[in-house]
C-alpha cells in the first residue's frame, strides 16, 4: 500500500470520499483516512458520527458486513479500535483515550472442535462458509463516559452514563451509571 | 518510508515523507534520530525547549509527541523509544540509556488525549538512567522510576518505583530485585 499523503493524516482529506453508508454530522474532524479502511458493512447506516465528533489518528473502525456503529455528538475518539460484528453505540460527550479496544464479539468459538473448524475456515484458501456461527452482544457506552488508556471493553457490556473506566481495565460486565471501575476483570474501584 | 537522519530543528528534513517543518523548540543532540516529523503531528508546546533528544538517541516509527502549550519532554543520551505516545501538558524527563518498548503511553491524564490545552499542571514523570519499560505499559503522573529498574509489559505505573527492581502488573508490584 502506498504511503499516506500528509492530507490523509492531518484531517484535511476529502471526507466525501468515504462510503455512502458512513454518515457524518456537522463539524466532524476525521484525522487519518485509513481509520475508515476496514468498514466492510453494507447496511445503510454502517457508521454514523454525530456533530463535532473527533476521530484521531490511532482509531480504527473494523465493521463486519451486517454491523453498524453509532457515535454521539461531541465524542472524542483518540485511540479506539472498534471490532464491530453487530452493534456498538457510543453516547454523546464520551472520551475514549489512547490504546482502547472495544469488541461486541469474541470472533471465534471457545469450544475446541468448533474453533479448529473456524481456524481452518479463516486461513488463506479456507472456505469462509464453514465459519462457526459467532455470538455477538451489543456494546453500549453511555453519555459522558470516560474510558482510560489501554482499557478493553468486551461484548455485551453497557457502561452507564458518566461512568469512568480506569486505565488498563478489562471490562467484562456492565458498569452502573456514575461508577468507577478498574482492574482485570474490572470491578468497582475505591472512590477517591 | 524515508526517515530523518540526522534530525535538524527548524527545517523540513530532506526526504521526510511528512512535509512538516520541525518546530524550533525541538532540539536534537548530535547523532540523534527521529523517524519523521509526523511524530510532531500533535506537538503544540510553546515551551522554549518543548522536546529535547539527547546524543545518539533514536525515536522510531509510531512515536507521537502530543504536547500541550506547557508540555516538555526531555530525553537523555543513548535512549531508544519505539512506538510510544507522550501526551502531556506538563513535564516528562528521561535519563540516559532508557529503552521504551512498543506501545508505551506516557500521559498526564488517565483519560489523556492530544489537544487538551487546558490541562492543569500535573506531577512530572521522571524516568532515571538505564530504565527499560516493557511494551504497552502506561506511565501516569507521579510515575518516578529509579535507575536500572525494569517495568514489565502492560504495567500501569502512577507512583514511585525504587531503583534496581522489576515492577509489573496493574496495579504494579515488585516482582524481583536486580541489585
Amino acid at each position: 500500500m502506498a504511503s499516506p499523503t500528509v492530507a490523509e493524516l492531518n484531517g484535511t482529506w476529502d471526507y466525501a470520499t468515504l462510503p455512502t453508508n458512513v454518515r457524518l454530522g456537522r463539524g466532524v474532524y476525521l484525522e487519518r483516512r485509513d481509520s475508515f479502511a476496514r468498514i466492510r458493512s453494507t447496511v445503510p447506516d454502517a457508521l454514523v458520527l454525530g456533530d463535532d465528533v473527533q476521530v484521531l489518528t490511532w482509531t480504527e473502525f473494523s465493521i463486519e458486513p451486517d454491523a453498524s456503529l453509532v457515535v454521539g455528538d461531541r465524542a472524542v475518539l483518540v485511540g479506539a479500535v472498534f471490532m464491530c460484528a453487530h452493534r456498538i453505540e457510543v453516547g454523546p460527550d464520551v472520551v475514549i483515550s489512547y490504546g482502547v479496544t472495544i469488541a461486541d464479539c469474541d470472533f471465534h468459538p471457545v469450544e475446541p472442535v468448533a474453533r479448529r473448524q473456524d481456524a481452518m475456515a479463516v486461513v488463506p484458501g479456507g472456505d469462509p462458509s464453514q465459519r462457526a456461527p459467532i455470538e455477538t452482544a451489543p456494546v453500549v457506552i453511555g453519555p459522558g463516559v470516560k474510558i482510560g488508556i489501554g482499557a478493553i471493553i468486551l461484548k455485551g457490556v453497557t457502561i452507564g452514563a458518566g461512568a469512568q473506566v480506569a486505565p488498563g481495565s478489562v471490562v467484562t460486565r456492565s458498569v452502573p451509571e456514575g461508577a468507577i471501575v478498574a482492574g482485570n476483570p474490572a470491578s468497582p474501584a475505591p472512590q477517591p | 518510508m524515508t526517515r530523518i537522519a540526522p534530525a535538524v530543528s527548524g527545517v523540513a528534513a530532506d526526504g521526510d515523507w511528512f512535509e512538516m517543518p520541525v518546530p524550533d523548540n525541538v532540539v536534537f543532540g548530535e547523532g540523534s534520530f527521529l523517524y519523521s516529523s509526523y511524530a510532531l503531528l500533535h506537538f503544540r508546546s510553546r515551551h522554549p525547549v518543548g522536546l529535547r533528544l539527547g546524543r545518539q538517541t533514536g525515536v522510531y516509527e509510531g512515536t507521537q509527541f502530543c504536547l500541550g502549550p506547557n508540555g516538555q519532554v526531555h530525553i537523555g543520551d543513548y535512549c531508544t523509544i519505539v512506538a510510544t505516545v507522550f501526551s502531556t501538558n506538563s513535564e516528562v524527563v528521561l535519563g540516559e540509556c532508557v529503552m521504551f518498548g512498543y506501545g508505551v503511553i506516557v500521559s498526564d491524564d488517565p483519560f489523556g488525549r492530544p489537544g487538551a490545552a487546558d490541562g492543569r499542571p500535573t506531577a512530572p514523570i521522571v524516568i532515571e538512567d538505564n530504565v527499560w519499560v516493557g511494551a504497552r505499559s502506561v506511565l501516569l503522573p507521579g510515575a518516578s522510576i529509579g535507575r536500572d529498574s525494569v517495568i514489565g509489559a502492560g504495567s500501569l505505573i502512577d507512583g514511585p518505583v525504587p531503583p534496581g527492581v522489576v515492577m509489573a502488573g496493574n496495579p504494579a508490584r515488585i516482582a524481583a530485585r536486580l541489585t
